[in-house]
């Protein structure tokens, strides 16, 4: 089980407030790791995305195929990454960037009630550190 | 198309390659079929290929004789297209001539893209000698199997590396399927594809009013890149990004 968090100090803070219980058997490193992310450097990420896996190739169809918003939005409701392969998921991650990672880590932050979900924000926090590693090693773009 | 009529003029215009955004030539699954990748050996070396007329005319002959590499490449884009790939090819060496800048921009981003999957996924760049068609062919269980062969060879640092990856992304798939994150990963993805009314109906989707400000947050954070690396209208966008021309986004 995963249990280290990689955390801003602003989300260190969120975590602090949470119940002494639920905190219990989690721990924090500080994410010192910072980046900040540019335009181009959003715009080139979205022109090397890739739907090779062939999970996220069928959503992707499946979204393109739908002729009506409502079928559009009925599919974004509904879809599951279940299916998505670790290379799949990175693939999205990577398109995402480090920073809006972070807004779902805060938001989460504000309203995680159990184990669980704090086991998805650990998640999403060892995959922002990576991200923002791999990044902060480029030279400027 | 014939390979004497090779467009050799930069200055290309036309349509993007129409069921994919961005430069469809980067394509990692794509650029595995050329005989010059810009994902494996000197990065820099590759990309001065693909500014130079010549090294472009080259690559583009040498696809069009495998006749392997454009079955396969067109077995996973069925409305593949030679004229338009050689487009493609032409308007990333223009982009790449046109300022040195963007050059080292694509070989920076390369280099970060491949540092990030190489620790989140090991073995994820280790497909390259494999033919992808046959991989294609194998599905998903084909993928799991390599990726189990490779992992049997990695370090125990490495495996513990792995397993903390793994762990993450088990735990990801885990989101319930209409939890906001879930929606909004598949709306960036939908967006970088080229669906450009992707993003003007993801905030009206979104379930939880209090992850709304962070799924707004994220339009509003790659709102500009969508429009612009994917090559969408801006009117798909809801007003969200201001408006963009035709031709290449880079």
């Amino acid at each position: 089980m995963l249990n280290t968090a990689f955390l801003t100090s602003q989300e260190q803070a969120l975590f602090e407030a949470l119940p002494d219980t639920l905190r219990e058997g989690w721990k924090v490193e500080p994410e010192t790791v910072t980046h900040k992310d540019s335009e181009k450097q959003k715009k080139l990420r979205f022109m090397l995305f890739s739907a090779y896996a062939p999970h996220l190739r069928v959503l992707i169809h499946s979204l393109e195929s739908a002729s009506t918003d409502k079928e559009m939005q009925k599919i974004l409701m509904t879809a599951d990454l279940k299916e998505l392969s670790d290379t799949a998921l990175a693939e999205i991650f990577f398109t995402m960037g480090p920073n809006s990672l972070s807004l779902f880590i805060v938001a989460m932050l504000e309203q995680v009630k159990d184990d669980e979900e704090l086991e998805r924000i650990v998640s999403l926090s060892v995959i922002r550190h990576s991200l923002l590693r791999s990044f902060s090693a480029s030279n400027v773009l | 198309m014939s390979l004497d009529s090779f467009p050799t003029d930069t200055a290309v215009e036309g349509p993007a390659l129409p069921e994919t955004g961005g430069l469809f030539v980067l394509r990692p699954e794509v650029m595995r079929h050329l005989p010059v990748n810009v994902y494996e050996g000197d990065l820099e070396e590759a990309l001065e290929q693909y500014v130079s007329a010549d090294g472009r005319e080259e690559i583009f002959k040498s696809l069009v004789q495998d006749k392997e590499a454009v079955a396969s490449i067109t077995e996973l884009y069925p409305n593949f297209d030679l004229d338009q790939f050689s487009s493609d090819l032409n308007s990333l060496g223009e982009l790449l001539d046109k300022e040195k800048e963007h050059y080292h921009d694509v070989v920076e981003l390369l280099k970060t893209r491949q540092r990030f999957f190489e620790e989140t996924v090991p073995g994820s760049y280790s497909f390259s000698e494999e033919d992808l068609a046959s991989r294609s062919s194998r599905g998903a269980e084909g993928i799991d199997e390599q990726l189990r062969d490779i992992a049997d060879q990695t370090s125990e640092s490495d495996q513990e590396k792995k397993n903390m990856f793994s762990r993450s992304w088990d735990s990801i798939r885990g989101f319930p399927r209409n939890h906001p994150i879930v929606t909004t990963l598949l709306a960036i993805a939908g967006a970088a594809w080229g669906i450009s009314k992707i993003w003007g109906m993801l905030a009206t989707v979104v379930p939880v009013p209090n992850m709304a400000p962070a799924v707004g947050g994220v339009i509003n954070e790659l709102g500009g890149a969508a429009a612009e690396g994917a090559m969408l209208p801006a009117q798909g966008l809801g007003g969200v990004v201001p408006p963009v021309g035709g031709g290449p986004g880079l």
